[in-house]
């Protein structure tokens, strides 16, 4: 008892003290994609497709990232992060849009933290939320306090009516030009956190969010959450959203990871959500609606050998007042051989939602010729219980060849042809040049 | 069938493929270290790891790979030997396997007698065997940092440049069901994550105003999850009524109405093709008037086309008075007054 008493005596002197001095660190990466892309359609009602040429977009992203700056006195004490991306393309006419998603600097000096800018926070409610603002926080002992609040970075996240979103690559085709005005003096969002340190990897949070849009309260939750691992080969976790303007559950999640036989981990989830409550209050049509949604799942990994795996999952799910539907989905990975220069991959997989549903066919290859060279092939097959637009399949192949040319630079040549409902041919080249600074960082793909 | 048969016959492929194991390095180290007649007079002296795997000080990193010249002191082919044995992916540590570590004094304790395979079990192993490198489990097995880890204080033992890319297997892996959780692990633990992770790493994915979807991005990256994969356009309404809550992570419901009326897909545009059966909202027709019920189970699907505040369609009937009826289902409740926008658009006489 005393041992553990120490032991957390000394995890809330650990998290209450400046860090050591550590080297200041920072990591980049920029990526390039070139694209093109042309659909052939296939003659239907007027209006139900958007006739467009091809199309050869350019999109630029990149991020940077800095940590364990030192300040007079406070070391250690600041990072931060810039990220945005830019678009350029003849549609019609040379366009160009863009948008910064992150931009924040945070200084942490002994308990206290603050951080300002562009940022993203996770609230109670399932969909986190860009803001530009401020977060504040307090570590003291076994306790965490944040609260934050700003102005939502929402309106690029709506698309408006009239813009273009087109065919498979259709983000990449959007006209900025159509994109409607929005004002963001109503858009603030606030909120706090609330959690405790405890003991068996146990972390005990209470949340409150609000938002806020043009026509008044959009969301306004209080939400609990608990995760656990009371064993070492068990973990645990739930939450729940409670809906402060229904006066009701909003969502709940309940679930379990049991890794007792490290070769064959285990996950077993139950979800609930009442969809209309996920509507901002703002939409009349939040009134109506009312069926739950349930959903009891488990999913597996198998690791017979070193060399393959086998993943499954399978679901049921329930709208109250309606037929039960599930998802199923088995993949198998194959990395023949020590160095893993080739990966096989196939996937069935299930879908039934009544009255339709779909299966899916998969296979794949992903092999390393070279230290240098990688070379990709992916195809799919989905085939519909009930035809799409009078056509009953899906048919895409993807292939993929890759250059490291340095350990910081990468050229990747891509392209996809597919069949489809709404294109009886479809084309698209991509060409991806990334440069990171940092090529072991894990702070995103490109 | 004959897809039936093609299935199988994959995977028999696969699963025998597989089953051929092989040796997790070329290197016979079990003949070198255990079977081989050593240390009488005219035979090789007894080797140990120690006789070829070089330490010096300076850590970890010391530990080097044998040389071509080590090999000659007992084969006369040495390079043909030394190239055989050595695989060019081992060749260099891993990133993530330098960890600040002391092997003299591990290899001195009783318990060890001075064996490396205690932890490199997979040097002398074969596939689904003991790993090469131990996992962070071993080390945990007689040193206990809990509360270094809470506090996420890692480079006690790990090098800090490595950390951005180590994905963790002892802890916090990132294994079945992971997909699902980060989430809400993410709110949980938030300075966790951060230890490797910018907040670039879940825009990465969840960033819906990029021009480019994950799965367009990364074509080369055929184990990851990513929903929007293939020819998802064909599939959509039937991923958000089988998952209602997934849109809504990422994408407003505007994007849809925005999209659905480019398409020509809504009622709202001239010459556009309604979606609905005949009879949907009237009871005329096969439909039989099913919009109430498909309302019921899931109003954000209505809300992707019919949003647009007092001008929705929906509130023509079932406004207050109007021949629909109340729309709201049994047991609503709600704080707002009924003279907010939202109530006053059927209560208040707003039309």
């Amino acid at each position: 008892m005393s041992g553990s008493v120490a032991r957390w005596v000394v995890l809330a002197l650990l998290s209450s003290v400046a860090r050591a001095d550590d080297a200041v660190w920072a990591d980049a990466r920029v990526a390039m994609y070139a694209q093109y892309f042309q659909q052939a359609l296939i003659p239907g009602s007027p209006g139900s497709v958007t006739r467009i040429e091809p199309a050869f977009p350019v999109s630029l992203s990149g991020f940077v990232r800095f940590g364990a700056v030192d300040l007079p006195g406070a070391p250690d004490s600041v990072s931060g992060e810039l990220a945005l991306w830019g678009r350029a393309g003849p549609l019609d006419g040379i366009q160009g849009d863009g948008d910064v998603t992150a931009a924040w600097a945070q200084y942490r000096r002994g308990v206290f933290r603050v951080k300002l800018g562009r940022q993203l926070t996770l609230p109670g409610s399932r969909r986190y939320v860009r803001f530009d603002g401020a977060t504040l926080g307090v570590s003291v002992g076994l306790l965490d306090v944040d609260v934050y609040g700003g102005w939502v970075a929402l309106p690029r996240w709506n698309q408006p009516r009239g813009a273009s979103l087109l065919g498979f690559v259709g983000d990449g085709l959007r006209d900025p030009l159509l994109l409607e005005a929005q004002n963001r003096a109503g858009q603030v969002t606030a909120g706090g956190r609330v959690a405790f340190r405890l003991p068996k990897e146990s972390r005990l949070g209470f949340s409150f969010h609000q938002q806020h849009d043009l026509s008044g309260v959009a969301s306004r939750v209080v939400a609990a959450d608990l995760t656990t691992q009371p064993l070492r080969w068990l973990g645990a976790g739930a939450r729940m959203t409670f809906d402060l303007q229904a006066l009701d559950v909003s969502e709940a999640a309940v679930w379990l990871d049991v890794t007792k036989i490290p070769r064959v981990p285990l996950a077993i989830d139950y979800s609930f959500q009442r969809p209309s409550l996920l509507l901002p209050h703002t939409s009349v049509l939040a009134a109506f609606g009312g069926a739950s949604w349930h959903e009891l799942g488990a999913e597996a990994t198998v690791r017979a050998l070193e060399s393959l795996e086998v993943r499954g999952r399978g679901a049921a799910q329930l709208f109250e007042g309606d037929q039960p539907g599930g998802r199923a989905q088995v993949q198998v990975r194959w990395w023949p051989g020590l160095e893993r220069r080739l990966l096989v991959l196939a996937e069935v997989a299930r879908v039934l939602v009544p009255p339709s549903g779909y299966v899916q066919l998969r296979a794949g290859a992903r092999y390393r010729a070279s230290e240098t060279i990688t070379t990709s092939l992916d195809g799919a097959v989905f085939l519909y219980d009930a035809p799409v637009r009078g056509v009953a399949s899906s048919m895409t192949a993807v292939a993929s060849v890759e250059w490291a040319a340095r350990p910081w630079l990468r050229v990747l040549v891509s392209s996809t042809v597919m069949r489809t409902p709404f294109a009886a041919f479809e084309a698209q080249g991509l060409a991806r040049l990334v440069v990171e600074l940092d090529p072991r960082s894990a702070a995103g793909a490109p | 069938m004959k897809r039936k048969a093609v299935l199988i016959g994959v995977a028999v492929t696969l699963l025998g493929g597989a089953c051929a194991r092989g040796l997790l390095t070329h290197f016979p180290h079990r003949v070198h270290l255990a079977t081989l007649e050593c240390g009488a007079a005219g035979q090789p002296k007894c080797l140990s790891c120690l006789s070829c795997h070089q330490s010096s000080p300076g850590g970890h990193e010391s530990w080097s790979a044998p040389t071509a010249q080590r090999c000659a002191g007992c084969h006369e082919n040495d390079k043909q030997i030394f190239q055989h044995s050595v695989r060019p992916a081992l060749a260099r540590l891993p990133a993530g396997k330098k960890i600040v570590f002391a092997h003299e004094p591990h290899l001195k304790m009783g318990e060890l007698k001075g064996q490396c395979v205690k932890c490199h079990g997979g040097a002398v192993g074969v596939e689904g065997g003991a790993p090469l490198f131990p996992p962070m489990d071993t080390c945990l097995s007689c040193h206990h940092h809990q509360a270094q880890f809470e506090a996420n204080q890692c480079t006690g033992c790990h090098v800090a440049g490595d950390l951005r890319g180590l994905e963790p297997r002892s802890f916090l892996a990132h294994d079945t069901g992971w997909i699902r959780r980060h989430g809400p692990m993410a709110r949980s633990a938030p300075e966790k994550c951060a230890t490797c992770h910018a907040q670039t790493s879940c825009d990465s994915c969840h960033d819906a105003t990029r021009p480019l979807g994950p799965a367009q991005r990364n074509p080369e990256q055929l184990e990851r999850t990513f929903v929007h994969r293939f020819d998802f356009l064909s599939r959509h309404p039937l991923e958000a009524r089988s998952q209602p809550g997934q849109c809504a992570t990422c994408h407003a419901k505007t994007e849809c109405d925005a999209c659905h009326i480019t398409r020509g897909v809504s009622g709202a545009v001239n010459g556009g093709q309604s979606p609905h059966p005949l009879g949907w909202a009237s009871g005329l027709g096969a439909a039989g008037n099913g919009h109430g019920l498909a309302a019921r189970r899931d109003i954000g699907a209505c809300a992707s086309c019919h949003d647009q505040g007092p001008a929705t369609n929906c509130v023509r009937c079932h406004k207050v008075g109007a021949l629909g009826g109340s729309p709201h289902p049994v047991g609503w409740r709600s704080t707002d007054p009924l003279g907010s926008p939202q109530c006053a658009v059927c209560h208040g006489g707003a039309l």
